[in-house]
């Protein structure tokens, strides 16, 4: 995603196109120091990016919300995860009910 | 995943049964709910691949254009009603956030469900889709500069309502 090599930094600073393309990992605390001031710099003198990153984040919040407060499939519950193990086992050893049976290595 | 909520029923249903049956093939390497979510992935693929749909826009047609110096081609505009701490969305707009949502093409559209929606992490949303981690975190960008496109429009139209 985002390549240190191509975030060369004109006589501006660096662009909207640098910022835009390397937010996420802005976002996530993912730049090296460097790269998250020429980030600060930019925005600092920037309203179309820094309207960006607001209704990016907006968009990344109102889809989470969206799609949890609209009932979601089936949530997988803790009793079917454990039946499943259950059940897995016995798949494993289908001879572990019988008394008869050799002791599994 | 599955725009009709019946559809995302049955998927669920089918993935817990072909996960049943092939209860002997998991290995207990990976995480079990991460095993079930890629059969649960498959099998909602299929039924999307299965039902007659309408042909999917690519993402770069929902991607920022720049300029030749590297501005943005059309500035962003400030979003009504957000601001930096506290980005949010009135809740009257969520249906038509999840119509927007189904905008986007599929292989994007399951990188935001199971990283901003089910909250899987990298790693687990790499092994579930069986892509890079790289490729997560490429595709959940584009994915999310995309769906920020598609609600622009409504969030400035709603603020024209007000
Ligand atoms: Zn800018």
């Amino acid at each position: 995603m985002f390549n240190p090599s191509t975030f060369k930094s004109g006589p501006d600073g660096i662009t909207c196109r640098d910022v835009i393309e390397t937010l996420m990992a802005y976002i996530d605390g993912e730049l090296s120091p460097h790269d998250r001031a020429e980030i600060e710099k930019h925005l600092s003198i920037c309203r179309s990016c820094v309207n960006y990153l607001e209704s990016y984040r907006a968009s990344v919040r109102a889809a989470a919300e969206a799609m949890r407060s609209h009932s979601p499939p089936t949530p997988m519950p803790d009793d079917l995860v454990r039946a499943i193990l259950k059940a897995r086992n016995t798949f494993d050893r289908p001879d572990a009910s019988s008394p008869n049976a050799p002791p599994t290595p | 995943m599955l725009s009709r909520e019946e559809d995302a029923r049955d998927a669920v249903q089918d993935a817990f049964l072909s996960a049943f049956k092939s209860l002997h093939t998991f290995d207990g390497r990976s995480q079990l709910s991460t095993w079930i979510h890629r059969i649960l992935i498959n099998v909602c693929l299929m039924k999307l691949r299965s039902r007659k749909r309408r042909p999917e826009r690519p993402i770069s047609d929902f991607l920022p254009t720049y300029v030749e110096d590297g501005h943005q081609t059309v500035p962003t505009p400030k979003w009504p009603g957000i601001d930096r701490d506290e980005p949010t969305l009135p809740g009257k707009l969520s249906e038509q956030v999840r119509a927007q949502f189904e905008q986007l093409p599929e292989s994007h559209r399951v990188v935001i469900m199971l990283r901003d929606i089910e909250g899987l992490s990298t790693e687990e949303t790499a092994a579930a889709l069986e892509i890079t981690t790289d490729a997560v975190k490429i595709r959940l960008h584009r994915a999310r500069q995309a769906l920020r496109a598609l609600l622009e429009p409504i969030v400035l139209a709603e603020r024209e309502s007000d």
